[in-house]
């Protein structure tokens, strides 16, 4: 019975476009509906359902791990999101988004379609071998204008995660807004720095065509470019640039929303300077609440999924030992953009988590 | 006549409780001969061997794992050496099928083949790791290059402590064949390859 649960459980995610898509067809305040969902119906029933810390047994893992079904969730979304963004792009030009709170209710609803969602599909993708889920990966990132999430996550920041020279570690004390800036900013640059190097070491220049940088930010301005030339009517070519590219702030703010509460704060001890000790499931924050881990194919297991990146989802472990967050995503990106009570609820739990790496480390 | 069935049934049933007990005093006494002795040893002889071809194999997936994870790993963070990665794929997982078993390690040019295979492609691996730019400060990629390493460290260990059983279990087949052969354990009497690792006096 709890297999059979936690296998559709994984379906929840496409919940957040059928509210999308019938808020907008509702009209005016219902373009909030999916935003009303995630944000208080989600975090509510996810607090009372608890967490669910069990782990799939040892001699199962290998064949859940192959199991096509947990991958078919996430290919039909990527197919689902394709569809949504070129859907959206047309619902915007239909001019049936009356006024500026609906265009700004439908916009971050959609975010939540392809930030909040889409984005942990790419994340889980951007991690895998096969040249198709990488596709697929780069797709979903097109879509919100972060291609170059897959270079600065795999090369830089499951690198230096933990550690002063990660953007995406956010630093005690730091509110979000501060560690926005910081890892927007600094992040794409590194990605720059990194492909650069990659491109040195094979003796071209940084303005080769084989700088993926350059593709991965020339291709989702062409891509919101020919939703507006397809879908733009009457000369209005404000409304679908306008929809593409605010849809993609608000896509990667929750995605930054998500590194600030899963690395906040946590620091890896550094072993001989600028040498870090090796990643263990100390150096992220985990929340096993079970509904939020079903709309986001377990990233909230955070904790393995640094030591074991290459691990699928579905067979990510709850670690006792791992610093625990008190809620799910959903309610920490609320407490995230309130900094006063961030710090309050936060800060405890990081001094605790401090004490007791030192304690262990005197032993 | 009631009394009578009556105390006939008792008096059957108080003779054949007392035969039962008689039965197993005897037996006891009587039916565990050298033959039982040699075959339990035999049989726990067998287990130790299992135990520890069972270790020995699974440290050895263990490290083909480990690798397979290491190439993983390679083929997320490069982009420039796909091809040359994915070769290494094709040859790991030629040599799980490469391996020796506790047969045909009697030819012992299967294990020279299966050990140059497998050293040659965790040299390999290692050197591509410790050659990428991030190696240093990527822990992912230390860990598994150390767990490799140490696997790899380990299976002569592992081969010596198969041996020393096999060793043990061979010179018991060679004294008690003929009680085996009285236990009809015939068919499995004989003796078991080594990897050579101890010397044999």
């Amino acid at each position: 019975m709890v297999s059979i649960v936690r296998r559709i459980g994984f379906y929840a995610a496409f919940i957040i476009p059928a509210l999308v898509l019938t808020g907008f067809y509702l009209g005016g305040a219902w373009n909030y509906l999916a935003l009303l969902f995630a944000f208080v119906i989600l975090p509510i029933f996810d607090q009372l359902i608890g967490t669910d810390p069990s782990n799939v047994p040892a001699n199962e893992v290998e064949r859940v791990a192959e199991a096509y079904y947990y991958r078919f969730v996430i290919y039909l979304w990527t197919y689902l999101q394709l569809a949504m963004i070129v859907w959206g792009a047309y619902a915007v030009s239909t001019n049936k988004l009356g006024n500026v709170w609906d265009w700004i209710g439908f916009i971050v609803s959609f975010a939540l379609i392809t930030g909040g969602i889409g984005i942990t599909v790419a994340h889980e993708l951007g991690h895998k071998k096969s040249l198709t889920e990488r596709l697929y990966a780069k797709l979903l990132l097109m879509t919100v204008c972060y291609m170059h999430f897959i270079i600065e996550h795999n090369r830089g920041h499951h690198v230096a995660v933990a550690t002063p020279d990660d953007p995406a570690t956010a630093r005690r004390d730091q509110n979000f807004f501060s560690f926005w800036i910081r890892s927007v900013f600094h992040g794409y640059i590194h990605a720059w720095k990194l492909e650069a190097e990659r491109l040195r070491k094979k003796g071209l220049s940084a303005f080769s065509v084989k700088n993926e940088m350059l593709w991965y930010t020339i291709v989702p301005i062409l891509f919101g470019l020919l939703l507006a030339f397809v879908f733009s009517k009457n000369g209005e070519y404000w409304q679908v640039p306008l929809f593409f590219f605010s849809q993609s702030v608000f896509a990667f703010t929750l995605l930054e929303l998500v590194n600030y509460v899963e690395h906040y704060g946590i620091l890896r001890k550094e072993v001989a300077p600028g040498k870090y000790e090796k990643v263990n499931p100390l150096h992220s924050w985990n929340s096993s609440h079970l509904l939020s881990n079903f709309f986001l194919f377990q990233l909230q297991r955070h904790s393995d999924h640094h030591v074991y990146a290459h691990k699928r989802y579905q067979v990510l472990d709850h670690h006792e030992e791992s610093p625990q967050l008190p809620f799910g995503y959903s309610t920490m990106i609320i407490l995230a953009l309130i900094p006063p009570l961030w710090y309050n609820i936060m800060n405890r739990r990081l001094q605790e988590w401090t004490n007791r790496t030192l304690k262990e480390a005197s032993q | 006549m009631r009394k009578i069935v009556a105390g006939l049934a008792i008096s059957i049933c108080g003779g054949m409780l007392m035969s039962c007990g008689e039965k197993s005093a005897n037996g006891s006494d009587s039916t565990f001969t050298k033959a039982d002795s040699v075959t339990d040893r035999y049989l726990a002889f067998q287990d130790s061997m299992l135990q520890s071809w069972n270790v020995m194999i699974n440290d050895d997936n263990q490290k083909i794992k480990s690798m397979h994870d290491l190439l993983h790993e390679l083929l997320v963070i490069t982009t420039d050496e796909r091809d040359q990665l994915t070769k290494y794929e094709e040859q790991l997982d030629q040599l799980t099928r490469l391996r020796y078993t506790q047969k045909s390690m009697g030819n012992a040019d299967v294990i020279e083949e299966y050990d140059f295979a497998s050293t040659t492609l965790v040299r390999e691996l290692i050197a591509l790791a410790e050659s990428q730019a991030e190696y240093p400060k990527n822990t992912t990629l230390q860990k598994l290059v150390e767990d490799i390493r140490l696997a790899d460290e380990r299976v002569n260990n592992y081969r010596e402590g198969y041996d020393l059983v096999v060793i043990q279990y061979n010179e018991f087949l060679e004294k008690n064949k003929t009680y085996l052969k009285e236990a009809n354990r015939e068919d499995s009497l004989e003796k078991k390859h080594l990897f050579q690792m101890v010397s044999v006096e």
